[in-house]
């Protein structure tokens, strides 16, 4: 084998470890949420935390909907299917994740850390699939 | 269909543009006051201090591109995840507002098909490196 051969192969290794680690991670806080199977201590959190999540719970759809969003995401990813749109699916709660831990509730910030910096990397190697998304003056047909 | 675009574009970019702006320059009269659950919800929100600047920064930058029509199909697949929580929010909790929703999700949904072919490679069923 050859030198490009293996720095391929080691990316390709890198990206199913990446992808599959995403998608149980999303799979099974997903599944938490409908069933409860890992007991999780809720952490305290500030007011503004607590304000923030019990506002997004009283409104009632958004967190069976997020939740069985990252439910659906998490299994494609860990079978493969439609990965490059998944991964678009799944960045703004990506974020969110991120945005949430790094400023309201600091003891979960290095997974957030993580999981954003894993998804990033997703992204970049899969960039081929996004060239036709950075178009810079569409037409329509 | 490039008419349908066309309409499309404009109308998700000046919405945008227009509700962007006013979050930082307060110059629509009307603001609606949402109690109860909905309340809880809008105040949950803004009370974290990211969430609004941020969507609404996004809501300027993709507004303008949409209008100017630079990078819109990056844009419109950035502001999606609005569209569906604007109207998920005006259907289910503020009915009264339901043409909000409406009137961005459409549009945003007719673009996504006016500029399928731009996304299609983002819709590679097994995508390989």
């Amino acid at each position: 084998m050859n030198k490009l051969n293996i720095k391929l192969l080691t990316m390709k290794i890198a990206v199913l470890i990446a992808r599959v680690l995403l998608g149980l991670l999303f799979l099974v806080f997903g599944i938490n949420f409908f069933y409860d199977f890992m007991h999780m201590q809720q952490p305290p959190m500030s007011p503004q935390a607590t304000a923030f999540s019990g506002g997004l719970y009283g409104s009632g759809y958004f967190f069976p909907f997020l939740k069985g969003l990252e439910v659906i995401c998490g299994l494609a990813l860990i079978v493969n299917r439609f990965t490059a749109l998944i991964l678009v699916v799944l960045f703004p709660i990506t974020i969110n994740i991120f945005l949430f831990h790094v400023e309201l509730a600091q003891s979960g910030a290095p997974m957030a850390i993580g999981i954003l910096l894993v998804h990033l990397f997703l992204g970049y190697a899969y960039r081929k699939y996004y060239a036709g998304l950075f178009t810079a003056t569409p037409t329509a047909d | 269909m490039k008419t349908i675009v066309l309409i499309s574009r404009l109308v998700l970019g000046f919405l945008y543009l227009v509700f962007g702006l006013d979050y930082f320059l307060h110059f629509i009269p009307y603001q609606p006051l949402h109690t109860g659950v909905t309340g809880a919800l809008v105040s949950g929100l803004k009370g974290v201090g990211y969430i609004y600047p941020m969507m609404k920064v996004i809501q300027v930058v993709c507004g303008l591109s949409l209008l100017f029509n630079r990078y819109a199909p990056f844009s419109a697949v950035v502001v999606f995840p609005i569209s569906l929580n604007v109207f998920l929010f005006h259907t289910i909790l503020v009915p009264s507002g339901w043409y909000m929703g409406v009137l961005l999700l459409g549009p945003n949904l007719l673009l996504g098909w006016g500029w399928r072919k731009y996304y299609a490679g983002m819709f590679t069923k097994i995508a390989s490196i």
